[in-house]
């Protein structure tokens, strides 16, 4: 059985090419909702601080420490990642399957770093959930930690498509999948302004 | 040129931007505390303040003055960044029109939308998978990983099955090269699942029923567990829809049971306990 | 084939390659295996038709679900200083729950099926974009919804009493709300990716642009609810410390039934009277482009997630609020005299898609204007009944613009002719029942009745309210009968049983009416007409029988 498949699928004739550009719009309208989910929360936090400090209330608790720096990190880290992403589409776009091999390796490097230090910095923050700054700030970055790992695992099944020789010339799943991860880059930038920087 | 849907898109921009703009000033609240403090404290400075602080804040996002309501305002915002991209990506694929896929797709027509490969059962898979979950996040969070772990799985086969459909022209050629790669791993894969969800949503019910209850339940669960497994072995040819009846019966019974579930809470149990003799135990039966 | 090897891309490549094997002898086999017949296919399959089919079912049955409920509360309005037939606890469960069936289980769903099986035979395509991810749309919608009722009906939904309840009822919303996105994101794609040569989004047919439209405010807009709902459920699951506290709860969520938001559920009708209008007047709709822009306007207008009246209780007073509750009105006003145009020009055949989609816009049009009135301050609506009864409007305009579009493309989605009498008569009942259901409360909101408090017992009791709420349940009545009319008229059809219908029965301008009625795997055999307007088959005709004016009249073929 198993070598019969092989055997019909290295003499079946190809496939017919395929609509292109069908997975970058839906991509991009995926990523367009998830975009307003965060806009949905950050905006309820941006009011809520704002009401808060205009109380004369402190907005985070006296023992809750979220550091700028290890966020710095963060932002670098997703802005770095934008680059192998658009090299990957460019590599398989020209048919170079090496490049886009090693810059889809590097994007989904970077998209786990993120995680690992992002989950650090929450894990640290001595942030809970009992406070309403607390339970913003773990909904807003825990659910940007989702979004960026639906982006790597997206990542992971374009890699995967075009290391199984589906995206020459036209990289859809890649492109697709770019815009998806330049969406959650972008929601990021948002959260580091209004939640890590002006906090 | 710039295409309709990059019209119809930026033109959703620019309304979105106008709106929050306008929400931003007209819900008030501008930051003229601030500047009554610098000194102006005559009513009309402070209305004169407080119409600078709310256009600046609305033009300048908060930047400089203040706006009104944050939520309304950062959502319009949201809605016309967004809008704009769409715009942007509408206009860079010339909105999709045929022929310019043609083009891309270096074909003398835009290649039709593919038609969806071989019949599979992923997406009633992907919904109880999600409701598996949804149940978790009310009942305990063992289900709601079950669940995960589910889509997860469901995930993989689904863009396996997607990958295998694009691989060559012939569908045969395609379930082949499919069922090669993944009857290795799916087997082990979804009997463990299928193990975890008796074990875990069983011990959900047996711990919500009376104790009676859960030797009844018990033995009647063991029960239909051997009478389809001799029905299948006894006729490994079964109809499909007969097979698929009962799976899709087993999803029901398995997310009903959550709901029960929820609804009844775990009844009160005492487990042992090493030197505690509980009522109606006898020495004897120990010894 | 091992996985990392590169497969040839085509069959030059192939051949070079030494698999002189693959060169196959005729064209490319296009078409996968036929799903299993009977219950397994319909599990297994991603055919957008059958999946539309689906939701349209099932959606019929939540919404009349959703419908009694609602009439249940209004029942309990006869009489406002006592509760009569639900007790305090659960009226504000069935009210709630009533709310959310009819719009989440019912309305959108309802919509979103007919565009899950129309849209891609509008666009002339073979399937819709990501037919698989439609039918887990569809499968994820129904688990949801049913777990979203089962959790209510454990004493779950905002006000419930079980906490396990009613975080399951908040959860599983959340999961209905993605799994129509997901559908919304099928269809939408579909349209602007498999138009075929000819068919620039201009000249896209009016219901499939409306998804457009309104399906990109449902993406932008409907996610902000799901903000809400996270926001609610993670606060009520750990310390309710303000977004999970049982009082706020449904004030953060119901902004989504309230004016403007409500109408954004709307923007279909309008490309469904868009497209039903024209044909059933036989002329074409003069300045095409003007009307799908007008139906991106309503639809923009109508997106009102930042219309959050808990975190910007002053919202009614303000500007902006009433600039886009004008602008609603204006736009209806502008798609309304280029429908009106078409009608005058043309000859009306009177049949139920023209008499169910002609008062779904006008009954819009009524619920704009009371928007509009409700935002002026002066008018001191707000508070009243007068909000409720503009949801109330939608409702009804929605409810009948739906039964517009399953009249027009019934024969289509079912292949045979849905009863054309019942039909007719449902027109009559639907469009009388949703003017009381409506109105009422417009009137009772005009004589100063405040709305009916969460426990269901009024403290202030206007003369005439109760009996304008009595109007407003017969209303209701007639709305639940309408929707059962919808059902009796089209089940026989949905079941094989009826006159078959041809493949263009109404003499359509649109592709949709190129190929069989039902249409066959893989939607059109015969190659689709030359795209040179937004109404190729009448292109076609007219090619035959030349138009008689300047704007093309129909030929004799209706």
């Amino acid at each position: 059985m198993a070598s019969n498949g092989a055997i019909a699928a290295t003499l079946a004739p190809p496939p017919p090419p395929a609509r292109p550009r069908v997975m970058v719009v839906g991509s991009t309208l995926a990523a367009a909702a998830s975009v307003m989910f965060f806009m949905g929360l950050v905006g309820i936090y941006l009011a809520l601080r704002a009401d808060s400090l205009t109380q004369g209330e402190s907005w985070l608790p006296d023992d809750a420490v979220i550091s700028l720096v290890p966020a710095n990190m963060l932002m670098l880290t997703m802005l770095i990642s934008t680059v192998p992403a658009l090299w990957a589409v460019q590599a398989l776009g020209r048919g170079d399957r090496q490049h886009a091999y090693l810059a889809l390796g590097v994007t989904l490097l970077l998209a786990v770093a993120f995680i690992n230090q992002s989950t650090y910095l929450l894990a640290t923050s001595g942030l809970t959930v009992s406070t309403t700054s607390g339970l913003l700030i773990f909904a807003i970055v825990g659910g940007h930690l989702v979004m960026t790992v639906v982006g790597l695992l997206f990542f992971a099944v374009a890699a995967f498509r075009a290391l199984s020789g589906q995206y020459r010339r036209i990289a859809d799943g890649p492109a697709a999948a770019t815009v998806y991860w330049f969406a959650t880059v972008a929601v990021f930038a948002v959260i580091w302004y209004a939640v890590y920087v002006t906090k | 040129m710039l295409t309709t849907g990059f019209k119809h898109y930026v033109g959703m921009a620019g309304a979105f931007f106008v709106a929050a703009v306008v929400y931003g000033w007209t819900s008030g609240a501008a930051d003229w505390h601030a500047l009554r403090t610098m000194g102006w404290d005559s009513e009309l400075t402070e209305h004169l303040a407080r119409f600078i602080g709310s256009t600046l804040g609305a033009l300048t996002l908060g930047y400089k003055g203040a706006v009104g309501d944050h939520v309304g305002y950062t959502i319009l915002l949201g809605a016309a960044a967004v809008s704009l991209t769409l715009g942007l990506v509408s206009v860079a694929i010339r909105d999709a029109d045929a022929r310019s896929l043609a083009e891309v797709a270096r074909t003398p027509e835009a290649p039709p939308l593919r038609l969806a490969g071989t019949p599979n059962y992923w997406g009633p898979l992907v919904g109880f998978s999600v409701g598996v979950g949804v149940l978790g996040l009310a009942i305990s969070e063992a289900f709601f990983w079950i669940g995960a772990g589910l889509f997860a799985f469901v995930g993989i086969e689904w863009m396996m099955q997607a990958w295998a459909d694009r691989a060559t022209a012939d569908p045969a050629a395609n379930q082949a090269l499919r069922n090669r790669l993944m009857n290795p791993i799916e087997v082990p894969v979804a009997g463990a699942l299928v193990i975890a969800f008796v074990v875990i949503g069983f011990s959900r019910v047996l711990l919500t029923v009376s104790e009676l209850g859960s030797v009844v339940v018990g033995i009647g669960v063991a029960a239909v567990i051997f009478l389809v497994a001799a029905a299948l072995a006894v006729r490994p040819k079964l109809d499909k829809n007969l097979v698929t009846g009962l799976l899709v019966a087993f999803a029901l019974a398995v997310l009903a049971g959550g709901i029960i579930g929820v609804a009844r809470g775990e009844r009160e149990y005492h487990p042992h306990e090493p030197g505690v003799e509980h009522e109606g135990e006898s020495a004897e039966s120990h010894s | 084939m091992t996985v990392t090897e590169t497969r040839p891309e085509s069959l030059e490549e192939a051949a070079a390659a030494g698999a002189v094997g693959a060169l196959p002898s005729g064209p490319a086999p296009l078409l996968p295996p036929a799903p299993p017949e009977g219950f397994a296919g319909v599990l297994a399959t991603a055919e957008h038709k059958v999946v539309g089919r689906l939701y349209i079912g099932f959606s019929l049955l939540f919404l009349l679900g959703g419908l009694v409920l609602a009439e249940l509360v209004a029942v309990e309005g006869v009489d406002l200083q006592t509760l009569n037939v639900l007790d305090a606890d659960t009226y504000f469960q069935i009210l709630t729950l009533s709310q959310v069936g009819v719009f989440f289980l019912g309305l959108m769903p309802l919509l979103l099926g007919v565009a899950i099986h129309v849209v891609p035979l509008q666009v002339g395509s073979a399937t819709i974009a990501f037919p698989r991810a439609a039918a887990a749309s569809f499968w994820t919608w129904l688990v949801g919804a049913l777990l979203l009722v089962a959790g209510y009906g454990i004493n779950g939904g905002p006000g419930g009493g079980d906490p396990e309840a009613v975080h399951l009822t908040l959860a599983a919303w959340g999961m209905v709300l993605a799994a129509l996105l997901l559908g919304v994101i099928c269809v939408v794609t579909t349209v602007l990716t498999a138009r075929p040569e000819g068919m620039s989004l201009k000249r896209a047919p009016a219901f499939a642009w409306s998804m457009v439209a309104g399906g990109s405010v449902w993406l932008l807009a409907l996610p902000v609810l799901g903000a809400n709902l996270a926001l609610v459920y993670l606060d009520d699951a750990h310390s309710r410390i303000l977004f999970g506290q049982a009082d706020n709860v449904w004030p953060q969520l119901s902004w989504v039934f309230a004016s403007t938001a409500v109408f954004s559920f709307a923007v279909p009708v309008l490309g469904v009277a868009a497209d039903v209008i024209p044909v059933m007047a036989g002329r074409r709709q003069a300045r095409y482009p003007v009307g799908l822009g007008l139906i991106a306007a309503f639809a923009v207008v109508g997106f009102g997630a930042h219309h959050q009246t808990f975190f910007n209780p002053r919202l009614v007073e303000q500007g902006a609020f009433v600039g886009a509750s004008f602008a609603l009105l204006l736009v209806l006003l502008a798609f309304l005299g280029g429908l009106g145009d078409v009608l005058r020009r043309g000859r009306p055949r009177i049949a139920s898609p023209l008499m169910l989609a002609m008062p779904a816009v006008l009954l819009l049009l009524g619920a704009a204007a009371a928007a509009a009135a409700y935002s002026v301050r002066g008018f001191k609506l707000f508070g009243t009944t007068w909000g409720l009864g503009v949801t109330k409007l939608v409702v009804g305009a929605i409810v009948l613009g739906a039964a517009a579009a399953l009249h027009y493309w019934g024969p289509k989605v079912w292949g045979r002719m849905p009863a054309e009498p019942l039909g007719r008569l449902n027109a009559l009942v639907l469009l009388g029942g949703a003017v009381l259901y409506g109105g009422s409360d417009l009137v009772s909101g005009a004589i100063g009745q405040p709305t009916t408090p969460v426990t269901g017992v009024a403290t202030v009791v206007e003369d005439g309210a109760e009996l304008l709420n009595g109007l407003g349940a017969v209303g209701g009545a007639l709305l639940i009968f309408g929707v059962l009319l919808l059902i009796v008229a089209h089940l026989p059809a949905a079941f094989g049983q009826g006159r078959r219908a041809a493949a263009d029965p109404w003499g359509g301008f649109t592709l949709e009416w190129a190929t069989a009625s039902p249409p066959p795997h893989g939607n059109f055999i015969e190659p689709l007409p030359a795209i040179g307007s937004p109404y190729p088959l009448l292109d076609a005709r007219d090619a035959t029988a030349p138009a008689i004016d300047a704007l093309g009249a129909r030929s004799e073929v209706v």
